[in-house]
């Protein structure tokens, strides 16, 4: 028999098992990494920062980002009171990374549309899963300088789904961390005197808020470029600042029972919050892992049929001709197989959706009550504001004689004090 | 009417509405400190049932250990943001938890009034504001944060926020050594 003849099916086969080799290494990239996440450390600080040099800090619930379409919500597997819940749940967690590191002054949970701190953080939540989060942040100072403007990601710490001693707080503390380190580097890029006017021009805003007859003059504005630059500082003995400060330390007061809600919000739905995002995480990892299991089943099993078609048609012997049969039936078993697995991954999907929907079921009434309840001291708290508004005025005008609308439009750079 | 009169007046209307904000405010605060502590009660509850052995033996540890040092805080002060609010006299009440027993008549402050002289006694002890549980080490070679945390425990009023504080202080402590 020449040698090419007794070799060819061998040949075949090893040129099916070569390919079969190459696509499990494929398949086998896309494997999840189960290793431990090495954790990132927000720096903590290590020296006493200056008192004028601390800024405060207000993280603003975040944009929860739920389409608006039903069917988008459904296949993005997004639970708008889920993620609605979240928007409020993760600024706690960045704001409680933030007040870990030492770095900062007052780090609060504010509604969006509040600005009157030193420093402030937006977010976004791009995705948000057991198994993954993704996030924009944003963070502008009182003068309008932007510090950061990016997106993070993480893959969830799986250590804080299981019971062991020592886990992490948060499975995505990583991205809380990263964000506070950001952070930081973007307040040590800033002079001593750059902090310092931070924090001066975000007391003037809030003054020039309530009482802009008296305090605009003080104040630069780059309508342009959306900037603060400081003027001059006003005298502290003057009357209006004095009241002034006075109804500033009433909206640290509102702020703080604000950012109380918040914790208190937080709290409440921690543990279903913990449970939810462990078991989805587990669903979505077999979900994956059915996945990968059903495509490597289908590419080894057309990979066996075609080789095994190959290998029958160069194969001259019988035992050639029975090994091709055999690499063509597994193929197609194995192709099926693959097939057959779509109803698993189908089930782990319905499994998400009941269990989305079961804690989406448990979270909303208490998204109710913290919108609802944040809604109402703000409003009024509104009221309270217009009142003390109406009385810097009436203060304003008998202290310098002029009307503070007139003050208002003439923008003096000075005005009278008695 | 003189300028002065004018502005005792407006003085006075605003130290009225000051007053109904701070109210306003201090109710609100005390509200979601009793959802709080409601929520942490029946946390305790459910782990005592969990973990019948363990709860006994630490709260008869927590009998003998709850005490009330004298706070000696030091260095900056907390940074009060709070309203001027003027302390109402701490009721003093006795301790709710095992092994409790509160030292009184503590002097509230901010805007939160009152309040104080909440008796500890959890299950890792410390008897009102500056009572530190046996197990904190004494805290010489803290850093910035650690003390930080370890002044707020040591003058938080609230039993279970310095509990929590306590163990913020533990964990981060943990995590530095």
């Amino acid at each position: 028999m020449p040698p090419t003849e007794s070799r060819s099916p061998w040949r075949a086969l090893r040129a099916g098992l070569l390919v079969a080799a190459l696509t499990v290494a494929a398949t086998g990239c896309v494997v999840q990494d189960q290793r431990p996440i090495p954790p990132v450390v927000a720096k903590k600080a290590t020296t006493e920062i200056p008192q004028d040099e601390l800024l405060d800090v207000g993280v603003h619930i975040f944009d929860a980002n739920v389409p608006e379409d039903e069917k988008e919500q459904e296949a993005k597997r997004i639970f708008p009171d889920v993620r609605k819940a979240e928007s409020r749940y993760m600024p706690v967690m960045l704001r409680d990374t933030l007040e870990g590191t030492g770095h900062w002054g007052q780090v609060r949970v504010l509604p969006s549309d509040s600005a009157s701190s030193d420093v402030n953080v937006d977010g976004r939540i791009l995705e948000s899963t057991g198994r993954e989060l993704r996030l924009a942040i944003r963070a502008t100072d009182a003068t309008g300088r932007v510090w950061l403007e990016k997106e993070y990601e993480g893959q969830a710490d799986v250590r804080a789904y299981k019971d062991v001693a020592v886990r992490p707080r948060d499975p995505f503390d990583n991205v809380y961390a990263t964000i506070a380190n950001d952070l930081l580097a973007a307040r040590e890029q800033l002079s001593r005197d750059e902090r310092v006017q931070v924090h001066q021009v975000a007391q003037l805003r809030f003054a020039a808020d309530l009482a802009p007859y008296a305090f605009k003059p003080y104040l630069d504005r780059d309508k342009r470029r959306g900037t603060y630059t400081l003027v001059r500082l006003p005298s502290q003995d003057d009357p209006v600042v004095e009241r002034l400060d006075r109804v500033r330390e009433r909206d640290y007061s509102l702020v703080d029972t604000l950012n109380e809600h918040y914790t208190n919000f937080s709290e409440s739905m921690d543990d279903a919050y913990g449970n939810w995002r462990k078991y989805s995480h587990e669903e979505l990892e077999a979900e994956a892992d059915a996945r990968r299991k059903a495509l490597t089943r289908q590419v080894l099993g057309a990979v066996a049929v075609v080789g095994g078609v190959l290998a029958g048609s160069e194969a001259n012997s019988s035992a050639g001709s029975a090994a091709s049969t055999a690499a063509v039936l597994g193929g197609i078993y194995a192709f099926k197989s693959g097939l057959d697995m779509r109803a698993e991954i189908k089930m782990h999907g319905e499994s998400l959706k009941q269990l989305g929907s079961s804690f989406q079921n448990e979270v909303q009434p208490i998204v109710v009550d913290i919108e609802g309840r944040t809604l109402e001291l703000k409003g009024s708290a509104e009221q309270q504001y217009a009142e003390w508004r109406q009385l810097l005025r009436e203060l304003y005008e008998n202290e310098t004689g002029l009307p503070a609308t007139a003050a208002t439009e003439a923008a003096t750079p000075a005005p009278r004090r008695r | 009417m003189t300028p002065e009169d004018r502005r005792g007046q407006i003085d006075r209307r605003f130290d009225e509405t000051f007053a109904v904000f701070d109210a306003r405010m201090r109710k609100e605060q005390e509200t979601i400190s009793q959802e709080r502590a409601g929520r942490a009660g029946s946390a305790g509850a459910v782990g005592g049932t969990e973990g019948d052995e363990q709860a006994a033996g630490a709260g008869g540890e927590a009998a003998t250990t709850g005490q009330g040092e004298d706070g000696a805080g030091s260095g900056t002060e907390g940074e009060g943001t709070g309203a001027e609010g003027e302390g109402e006299d701490g009721e003093g009440g006795a301790g709710n938890e095992p092994g409790g027993a509160g030292a009184g008549d503590q002097q509230g402050s901010g805007q939160q009034g009152g309040g104080g002289g909440v008796g500890g006694g959890g299950p890792k002890g410390g008897g009102g504001p500056g009572g530190i549980p046996s197990d904190i080490p004494d805290g010489r070679d803290d850093d910035i944060v650690a003390r930080q945390l370890r002044e707020a425990a040591m003058k938080e009023t609230d039993p279970e926020l310095r509990e929590r504080l306590w163990d913020e202080y533990r964990k981060y402590k943990q995590g530095t050594q």
